[in-house]
């Protein structure tokens, strides 16, 4: 047949040849290398080149116009070609780090692939320790030879030693196995799986190798960069179209489905048949090469069967799935079972052959609510149903298994078989179980420590302690003891006790018993499996016989490293280990009782702590009260009695005294309570020094006798007759000196110095107040020879009182006439003050019409004025000006005499300011033809005063120089001098005498009236400007020389200073 | 647009005098001789300037002052005091009472228009 295929294939070729013309300039040639791997690349019978990988390289060609030059060889020479680039591409490729190192690869994985191992019929190969000594043939070049994880290196690694002989072609490979040339072969599993059928060879269950087949393209070639990006865009595009000719290619040529893998069980039956087939078309293909079509169609459905049955075998006996199908029949015959029925330690065979039946590995106790369910469903004309129970293995251990079952039928809906699918469950079922037991014990727990953590009593804690025990676990009973120094006393048990309970097992010596010794001394449990063989003191003996113990746990109860005592917990029946769970949950439960003892010793710490803090309250609300009581009186016997009911309240003594000391005596003051002083009878006095309250004056120190029967010191025996029988003496002690003693007795032992220090700051109290009582006695004794005294002198006072009387009506009289005065003077000043004020205004009113109209004619805007008209309505225009110049002077100066001038601090330029009153005075100057020139030092500029006042200062001296001066300048300066500002002005003008500078600054004193008539003064201005400076904090001064020129000179702070108002 | 002010003055020279000084200034003035009448005036006609004294019949400067600075409209008119109180106070009580500003009679025709005139925008000025 061969020789057909190969003639068929030359005159193909030759025709092919024919066919071809000269490439255009455009079209790519790539060279593709060649080799037999039916039926992923081989050449056809006629020639052609066939297989997967051609007709994606051909769709691909087509895409992208290129023309394929195919280059038949081995694969080895392909390979070889690929590497100094006789080829472009070399299909079919597996990856593997050596080669890539040597060629480039599509990124796109196109097929996986692994090897398997075919071995001759009749060869007893059927696992890797076999090939011991072997000889195995493998393609030249192929990684699954040569390669990492290849057959020589599987091998080696299980240390197996055997001949591998290279041949060029799988053909090669399996003819040498069917003429048992060699031992074994391996072949990549498409070409096994389409030929094993054709050839007298066996496959093996060892394969191995899994990889990614890809194309490979020469390393560094100026093409592979195109056609890498050309391929894998091509393969990307059509691995996701799922009709695209990669997967028509994959389906017709490998059988592999493009809708993915559909998992069906293929039974164990259809295999003859398949064989039965296989056989079939062998003959058919010997007989019939005319029929190819259908031949071909056939071999396809083969094939695809085959893949999908090794693929689900692969997968089926590598799991823990079972896959079963039964016959419906009695019993549940197994028509068919998976290898991995074998992790139950049956064989497949042991179903097949009916040797074990399928009900008869069904748990007894399972078996026959399966079968009802199974009636039910298949009643039900369900198609599947799930079940889990039990089922054995052949060693009879127990598996929980799930089972998935598929019912068949024919078309009629008769019910051919059961198929099914058995999955191992027991891990999870133990799981399941582990977290259910373990929430119930959690959930237990939980109240068990709410139960312990609710009650403070000991005996209910440690009982709630050993119920939980035996409800969390499976123990029968349990104690707790609890250690007090070598003696442990039972507590708590659960059951309750048998009458016959042993005492010694209630208070167990720990001497006595070595299992509880050695609990307690190591601090760790003791546990004794079993009562039957455990060395048993003969009470634990008898306890354990009593009630029918088998195995005992000894738990020590540990705060810290210390014991409190044991827990017990028992079992009975079967003897057995305690289960992890049921220790921990032992230990646990100790923990919480620990816990709960130390809670409940803290709780009791706590009480008696609460019992002394009352009592220490009582103790502080009675001194409180005593305090607020004896401080507020002064009377001796209200302080007694104030103490002695403080000492009953806080101490409660059967009997009290009060002493006063009195010299060497000690004077009884009060006897409480009051049925006391009947029993008590006739008191006789003391003396210091006798008996115990004689001795604490002397001692100066309280004195406690629990015992006066026993007590030396206790001299005196009316106490012991009245009943007492301990007895406290408190000295009440002021500035070192006993001044009284408090005495208090009881009628039982009682032991007063537990409340020393109260009692001593009891007396404390009441000496400090008992003193003042005494003084306060002292004083008033005092007061009451004073009295009488003061009488005496009164009668004597009351005369001279007479005599001042009159002298005091006097003063008032006169005193009267004084205020009179001075309201008249005030009247007469406020008078003033209205006069000045309205004749101020009065006088302007008019002035306001002269000036006014005045000036209006003066300025032309009535008409024009001669010169005859000008000049005289300018001399009332002065005229008016001086007569308003007065009463502003008058005005000013009388404010200032009245104090009433106010000044007001602001910061303000004095430079401006200058320049501003220079504006208003030069059209006098300029009148006058007078130069008036400014010189301000650069640093004069911003200063602190009343800029209004300043500048009618400044003012009032420029018009005084203008006035005074005929020819020459006026002049004015500033500059700072001793951190003042100084303002200057000096003229040219007439000067002033000597003898006259002093009486310049009087009000209305002229200097001479002639000059004044003739220069329009007030004779106020220069008065004003001193007391104006003086509420500024500055001066005024003069230097001048008689007809040559005067210098007024003023200086002002810069800033305000504190005393400035 | 004519710049309008308002005299508020009750003796007849001066508030002829006033009169006189603005018209002839190119002020438009508006006369009261009592506080009711000025209220009512400015609250008609606005006036760009209130030259008041404080001295009047009725209702003094003082009280005319705070009335105006009542309403929102004319609270922005500049109020200027043209007055013969001249004792320790009376300018700051003059000020406390919503005036702008204060000038002391007797006037001053030949400084007094330059006075007011600060107290007017430019835009209103007539010199």
């Amino acid at each position: 047949m061969r020789r057909i295929i190969f003639f068929l294939a030359l005159i193909f070729f030759s025709g092919s040849l024919s066919g071809w013309t000269q490439l255009p300039q455009q079209t790519r040639t790539i060279r593709v290398g060649v080799y037999e791997n039916a039926p992923k690349i081989y050449t056809a019978e006629d020639g052609t080149v066939s297989g997967f990988w051609p007709d994606l390289i051909r769709y691909i060609a087509t895409e992208e116009g290129w023309e394929i030059n195919w280059v038949h060889g081995t694969w080895e020479e392909g390979l070889e070609r690929l590497e100094t680039n006789e080829i472009d591409i070399m299909p079919d490729t597996g990856w593997t780090e050596e080669r890539s190192q040597k060629f480039a690869f599509s990124n796109e994985t196109i097929l996986i692939s692994w090897t398997r191992l075919y071995v001759p019929r009749d060869s007893d190969i059927t696992s890797i320790l076999d090939l011991e000594g072997k000889t195995i043939a493998g393609l030249t070049g192929s990684f699954n030879l040569n390669g990492p994880e290849g057959i020589k290196d599987l091998t080696a690694k299980f240390g197996i030693h055997s001949t591998f002989v290279e041949m060029t072609s799988y053909t090669q490979i399996f003819e040498a196995l069917e003429n048992n040339e060699v031992d074994a072969g391996i072949t990549n599993k498409d070409f096994g799986n389409l030929n094993e059928g054709n050839y007298a060879v066996v496959r093996t269950p060892i394969i191995f190798q899994p990889a990614r087949i890809q194309f490979a393209f020469t390393k560094d070639a100026p093409l592979t960069p195109y056609l890498l990006e050309t391929i894998d865009a091509h393969m990307k595009t059509l691995k996701e179209d799922r009709g695209s000719v990669y997967y028509q290619a994959l389906d017709e040529y490998l059988g592999e489905k493009a809708s993915g893998a559909v998992v069906e069980v293929i039974p164990e039956w259809t295999k003859n048949l398949l064989m039965i087939g296989g056989g079939a078309i062998v003959f058919l293909l010997a007989l019939a090469g005319t029929s190819r079509i259908q031949v071909r169609r056939s071999t396809k459905e083969l094939r695809a069967s085959l893949q999908k049955r090794e693929e689900l075998e692969f997968i089926v006996n590598r799991s823990q799935v079972i896959v079963f199908l039964w016959r419906v029949a009695e019993g549940w015959p197994v028509e068919y079972v998976s290898e991995s029925v074998r992790q139950l330690g049956y064989e497949p065979e042991d179903f097949t052959e009916g040797r074990i039946s399928y009900v008869g590995i069904i748990h007894p106790d399972d078996l026959p609510w399966v079968e009802r369910e199974v009636a039910a469903y298949t009643a039900r004309g369900e198609n599947e149903f799930r079940q889990e129970y039990r089922i054995l293995t052949k060693s009879g251990e127990i598996r929980w298994t799930d089972n998935a079952t598929r019912i068949r039928r024919d078309k009629n809906r008769v019910i051919t078989h059961y198929q099914g699918t058995v999955t191992d469950i027991t891990v999870r079922k133990q799981a399941e179980d582990e977290i259910r037991r373990h929430s119930a014990a959690l959930a237990t727990l939980l109240q068990s420590s709410q139960a312990l953590a609710s009650t403070l009593d000991m005996g209910n804690v440690l009982q709630a302690s050993v119920d939980s025990v035996v409800a969390l676990t499976e123990l029968k009973s349990a104690a707790v003891y609890l250690l007090n120094g070598e003696i442990l006393h039972l507590w708590a048990t659960t059951p309750p006790l048998s009458p016959q309970f042993p005492d010694e097992w209630r208070n167990a010596q720990l001497a006595d018993h070595p299992h509880l010794r050695e609990t307690i001394d190591t601090g760790l449990p003791v546990f004794l499996p079993d009562t039957a063989t455990a060395d048993l003191t003969p009470v634990e003996r008898a306890v354990s016989d009593l009630y029918d113990l088998r195995s005992i746990l000894y738990l020590p109860l540990l705060a810290g490293t210390e014991a409190l005592g044991i827990l017990i917990a028992t079992s009975t029946g079967e003897p057995r280990a305690l289960s992890e769970t049921e220790i921990a949950l032992c230990r646990t439960l100790a923990n919480l009782s620990v816990l709960s003892i130390e809670n409940v010793q803290l709780f009791e710490a706590s009480q008696h702590h609460v019992v002394q803090l009352e009592r220490s309250a009582e103790e502080l609300a009675a001194l409180n009260v005593l305090g607020q009581d004896v401080s507020a009186t002064l009377s001796l016997d209200e302080v007694v009695s104030a103490s002695m009911k403080g000492v009953l309240n806080a101490s409660h003594p059967d009997l009290a005294y009060f002493f006063l000391r009195d010299g060497d005596r000690l004077i009884k003051k009060m006897i409480a309570p009051e049925e006391a002083v009947i029993r008590l009878g006739e008191f006789p006095e003391h003396r210091i020094g006798e008996c115990l309250c004689g001795s604490a004056v002397t001692k100066k120190r309280a004195l406690y006798s629990k015992d006066l029967y026993q007590d030396m010191r206790c001299t005196w025996n009316e106490c012991k007759e009245a009943g007492a029988h301990s007895f406290a003496a408190l000295p009440l002690l002021s500035d070192n000196e006993v001044i009284g003693v408090i005495g208090l007795a009881s009628d039982e032992e009682r032991d007063f110095e537990t409340q020393a220090e109260f009692l001593e700051t009891l007396t404390n109290t009441v000496s400090v107040s008992l003193r003042n009582a005494l003084l306060y006695e002292e004083i008033r004794q005092y007061a009451t020879d004073l009295e009488q005294r003061v009488a005496e002198r009164t009668a004597e006072l009351n005369e001279r009182v007479a005599e001042s009387e009159t002298l005091t009506r006097a003063m008032i009289a006169l005193t009267e006439d004084l205020q009179n005065a001075v309201k008249k003077a005030e009247s007469a000043d406020q008078l003033k003050s209205a006069f000045l004020a309205i004749m101020s205004h009065e006088l302007r009113t008019p002035l306001n019409s002269i000036i006014g109209f005045t000036g209006i004619l003066l300025q032309g805007l009535v008409g024009s004025l001669n010169a005859e008209q000008a000049k005289q309505l300018g001399m009332v225009q002065d005229s008016a000006r001086h007569l308003l110049n007065l009463i502003n002077d008058i005005l000013d100066i009388s404010k200032i005499e009245a104090g009433q001038v106010e000044v007001r601090f602001e910061p303000f330029d004095i430079r401006a300011a200058i320049h501003k009153t220079v504006e208003r005075i030069k059209p006098l100057a300029t009148k006058k033809e007078l130069s008036l020139s400014i010189e301000i030092a650069p640093q004069v500029g911003e200063i602190i005063s009343d800029q209004r006042r300043v500048e009618q200062i400044i003012i009032n001296l420029l018009s005084n120089a203008v006035k005074f001066t005929d020819q020459g300048e006026v002049r004015i300066e500033s500059f700072y001098e001793d951190k003042m500002l100084v303002i200057r002005v000096a003229d040219t003008g007439i000067g002033i005498r000597s003898e006259d500078v002093e009486k310049l600054f009087e009000p209305f004193k002229q200097i001479d009236t002639g000059i004044t008539r003739e220069h329009d003064g007030t004779g106020l201005g220069l008065s004003i400007c001193r007391h104006l400076l003086e509420l500024l904090g500055g001066k005024i001064w003069v230097e001048s020389e008689y007809q040559k020129g005067s210098v007024f000179s003023f200086s002002l702070p810069v800033e305000r200073t504190p005393d400035d108002n | 647009m004519t710049t309008k002010i308002l005299v508020i003055e009750d003796n007849e020279k001066n508030i002829y005098l006033l009169t006189f000084i603005l018209e002839k200034h190119g002020y438009l003035v508006l006369q009261a001789r009592d506080g009711e009448r000025g209220i009512t005036l400015a609250y008609e006609h606005k006036p760009d300037l209130i030259l008041l004294d404080i001295q009047l019949p009725g209702m003094d400067g003082y009280a005319i002052a705070r009335k105006l600075r009542e309403n929102g409209d004319l609270g922005q008119i500049p109020i200027v005091a043209v007055t013969s109180y001249a004792m320790t106070g009376d300018r700051e009580r003059i000020l406390n009472a919503g005036c702008s500003g204060y000038i002391e009679k007797p006037i001053d025709p030949e400084t007094f228009i330059a006075e007011i005139e600060t107290y007017l925008p430019l835009s209103q000025r007539r010199t």
